[in-house]
């Protein structure tokens, strides 16, 4: 009986996935032009699923912008955000001292 | 004297006709304007909205450089598309009924009316985007 449900509990740990993180980053997006721009960017973040922007920062340029996002690690990854950004033609990448 | 007579309600016609081929050419080229307007930051939010996705949505954004030239052209056409639509007809060209044609104005006027309201949203929109759309 023992032995029994110790599979049992081994068989639920290992089909349960990873514990999910919820994982924050930045995001520099550039050729923010026109006024709505940057929320079409965050539009198209947001398709992303369990993305949220947590902050927005106009860029040290005209038309740069540093998204700060949050994500679940387990429904998403970096490449699919960034992915979701550049297909609408928008220059994007993860400023490299928030990428964990 | 009577061939003179006979000619002259076809002429009036013709005049009259390509003055509505010109107001309606003047006025379609009004509703591009207006088009070309939204076309850098109202229409690719409501593409995204509806979730089109392309390289084009940022090409569209960069427009908004040339806001003000699409806007002084839109203005010429409207403009113009309303002395069209709002000139009184000469009472002479009218004496053969020929220019009694008041749905024709009717609809060149709403259609100037709407591609005016339509400039008019695209000029205000920066100003109230950080009010009306959140991140």
């Amino acid at each position: 009986m023992k032995h029994l449900l110790l599979s049992a509990l081994a068989i639920v740990a290992l089909s349960t996935p990873a514990l999910a993180e919820e994982r924050q980053v930045e995001i520099a997006v550039s050729e923010l032009t026109c006024p709505s721009c940057s929320f079409i960017v965050a539009s198209s973040m947001r398709g992303v699923p369990s993305v949220e922007i947590a902050a927005f920062e106009d860029g040290p340029e005209y038309g740069q912008g540093v998204y700060s996002v949050t994500y679940d690690d387990a429904e998403t990854s970096i490449e699919s955000i960034i992915g979701a950004v550049t297909a609408n033609g928008y220059p994007a990448q993860v400023l490299p001292d928030t990428a964990s | 004297m009577e061939q003179h007579l006979a000619e002259l309600p076809q002429s009036q016609s013709q005049k009259i006709g390509d003055e509505t081929t010109k107001g309606w050419g003047v006025t379609g080229l009004g509703v591009l304007g207006a088009l070309a307007m939204t076309s850098c930051c109202i229409l690719p939010l409501v593409l995204v909205s509806f979730g089109v996705t392309g390289v084009f949505i940022a090409q569209l954004g960069a427009l908004y450089a040339y806001k003000w030239y699409t806007f002084a052209l839109s203005a010429a056409f409207l403009g113009y598309g309303f002395y069209k639509a709002y000139k009184p007809v000469d009472a002479e060209a009218c004496a053969d009924g020929t220019c009694a044609r008041p749905i024709d104005r009717r609809i060149m006027r709403a259609t100037l009316w709407a591609a005016s309201a339509i400039v008019a949203v695209a000029m205000i929109f920066p100003y109230i985007t950080p009010f009306i759309l959140k991140f």
